[in-house]
């Protein structure tokens, strides 16, 4: 009798992510307006990492580059793409609804918010975490609103969640340019930064703020693979089966939100990696979350540093936003699932 | 093995929403090892009875007793261990395997980080198999038919493994052959031990089928008994505004005694 992928050990597929995704967060140091070799990228990490001194003496610049500049702002985009893809993953079956991701429902957008707030008062200043706490507290208003506006006794309704999202997150954004402009550090460049977000001229600084909280929560996420898979199967159904759907829910939209608010305090709103990766991923894996989960968390992990290779390259020397590449990918797929999604209920 | 005598006895059960009662002091009881029907016009209550039943509602009044103790008070793992539910509609939007679905029965059974054994993908097969869907086990639930969803989310709390099973319209969606397939199924079922409850819209199925019938109508019971009895020509005239000419309730051999 053949037995079930859900309980075949899945090594094959553990393995394929522990080499990939560190061969794809190098290549991504590597590459660049400068080329730097793939020997001198090793050698800086080990290095300044390890302490051990390999492969002979490296150009400064070289060094430079690899340590201050490219490192941190690869690493941010791996974190920050897991993150948005795993809760992109868990959104769609909270929600039971395929096109949820927090850029399309709102959430990135308060996360912003309060992270300009935050900034544009200085409490940042006063402790490390009160940016990506700043943002987390904004991600969970706005995901609330929204909640709360689409959902009647616990059912939510999917068209009413797509629009409230988009409208609420347009007025946020609104907000967060009327704060921008109002407060003495407006500028063009800091206002694209946060609604076309992106990773450049980040620093280390920047990575530790986000690092902990994203993969804390991400990993917390991750514990609640099986609970979102009866969750697909219906309010009704996932009660009768021990999972109650509604405190599940409430305790994933804080959780997402602490992941979705430490990534946007460091990197602006990034649109529809949420969507495009889990979507992908489980073509691949399937929709069980125990697979699917990590799954899109590594994949997440290797996406946003490669878009983000491409928009730092595709118009050399110019840099592109990260968030203009994601868009670019993301409108189309998100077009595409939306018409399949009225063929579907045609069809039933 | 499930104890001599388990059983499930509702008290006057009440629903209400907004003033209006929707079920209004319905009692019952299932015994663990009988088909019960539950019949009666649309809007009836039949569908919030059964949510009630199984936990899924709170009542507004009365109470739900399995084993001579209230559900309210059971923990949702251990319930469900023992009650499980078929909706009237299963939508599946994510391309879960169907084999996937039915092992979500599984659950209650399972411990926080536990994962399904290979006992249990092989009682997961098999419950597909009892409902004519073995072959479908690897396929993309959201490619099924409206019969075959139905059938699949019948296999995942066949699953469950419990002592009841409450089914709201299982064979609505199903063809002829199938829908006599799913009844001789749940006659089965009850036959060893299970005890099953199913709303029917089939009147003739219910008679032929059931060992006892609920009829419901606004809410409160309108008989309890034998089919014989509560499918009788009383409560077929004054609940569903019908008369038969035969003792069979086939749909054909019924017409309308009112407008």
């Amino acid at each position: 009798m053949k037995t079930s992928p859900i309980y075949r050990k899945n090594i094959p597929g553990y393995a394929v992510a522990a080499v990939l995704l560190p061969l794809a967060v190098l290549a991504c140091v590597s590459l660049g307006t400068a080329n730097i070799p793939f020997r001198d990228v090793l050698s800086v990490i080990a290095d300044k990492s390890l302490g051990l001194g390999f492969g002979g003496p490296v150009e400064k610049s070289h060094e430079l580059i690899v340590w201050n500049v490219r490192l941190p702002r690869v690493l941010l985009a791996a974190v920050v793409g897991g993150g948005l893809s795993i809760v992109g993953a868990a959104m769609q079956a909270m929600f039971r609804n395929p096109l949820a991701e927090p850029g399309i429902l709102g959430w990135s957008s308060g996360g912003a918010l309060f992270a300009v707030l935050a900034i544009h008062t200085g409490i940042h200043q006063q402790w490390f975490f009160a940016l990506p706490l700043a943002a987390f507290a904004g991600t969970l208003a706005a995901a609330y609103a929204v909640y709360r506006i689409s959902s009647y006794r616990g059912f939510v309704e999917n068209t009413t969640l797509l629009l409230s999202g988009v409208a609420l997150g347009t007025l946020l954004v609104s907000l967060t340019t009327f704060t921008l402009s109002v407060s003495n550090a407006w500028s063009m460049k800091e206002m694209l930064f946060w609604i076309m977000g992106g990773v450049d001229s980040r620093t280390w600084t920047h990575l530790a703020v986000a690092f902990f909280p994203v993969s804390a929560a991400s990993a917390l996420v991750a514990f609640h693979a099986r609970d979102l898979n009866a969750m697909l199967l219906g309010r009704e159904t996932a009660k009768t089966v021990g999972v109650d759907a509604e405190r599940t829910t409430r305790r994933l939209m804080v959780l997402s939100s602490l992941v979705v608010g430490a990534s946007v305090a460091v990197s602006g709103i990034v649109g529809f990696v949420g969507l495009v990766v889990p979507h992908m991923v489980r073509l691949v894996v399937g929709a069980d979350h125990r697979r699917l989960l990590p799954a899109s968390f590594v994949s997440g992990a290797a996406f946003l540093p490669a878009a983000d290779l491409l928009a730092r390259t595709v118009m050399e020397p110019r840099e592109i936003r990260l968030g203009i590449i994601t868009s670019f990918v993301g409108v189309p797929f998100f077009v595409f699932l939306l018409r399949k999604n009225f063929r579907r209920k045609e069809g039933a | 093995m499930k104890r001599e005598g388990a059983r499930i006895e509702a008290v006057d059960l009440r629903y209400e929403i907004g003033g209006r009662a929707i079920v209004d002091g319905v009692s019952f009881e299932i015994r663990g090892n009988e088909l019960l029907g539950v019949a009666g016009p649309n809007g009836a209550g039949k569908s919030t009875l059964f949510r009630l039943a199984t936990g899924i509602l709170g009542p507004s009044g009365g109470g739900v007793f399995l084993d001579g103790e209230d559900i309210a008070r059971y923990e949702a793992k251990r319930l469900y261990a023992k009650v499980a539910f078929v909706p009237q509609n299963t939508y599946f939007d994510f391309p879960f395997r169907a084999i996937e679905v039915v092992l979500t029965g599984r659950y209650p059974h399972l411990g926080m980080f536990e994962n399904e054994s290979p006992e249990d993908v092989r009682l997961a097969e098999k419950c597909l198999g009892l409902v004519d869907m073995g072959e479908f086990s690897e396929r993309d639930v959201t490619t099924l038919s409206g019969g075959e969803r139905q059938r699949v989310s019948i296999a995942r709390a066949l699953a469950q493994e419990t002592d009841f099973i409450f089914l709201d319209e299982p064979v609505s969606h199903l063809d002829v052959h199938h829908k006599l397939e799913v009844m001789e199924l749940l006659k089965s079922l009850a036959a060893t031990g299970k005890g099953v409850a199913v709303v029917l819209h089939d009147l003739g199925l219910a008679r032929r089928f059931c060992d006892r019938v609920l009829v419901l109508e606004n809410g409160k019971n309108a008989a309890f008994g034998e089919p014989s009895f509560a499918l009788g020509e009383n409560v077929l005239s004054s609940v569903f505004g019908v008369k038969t000419a035969s003792a069979d309730l086939f749909c054909g051999n019924l017409t309308k005694d009112r407008d």
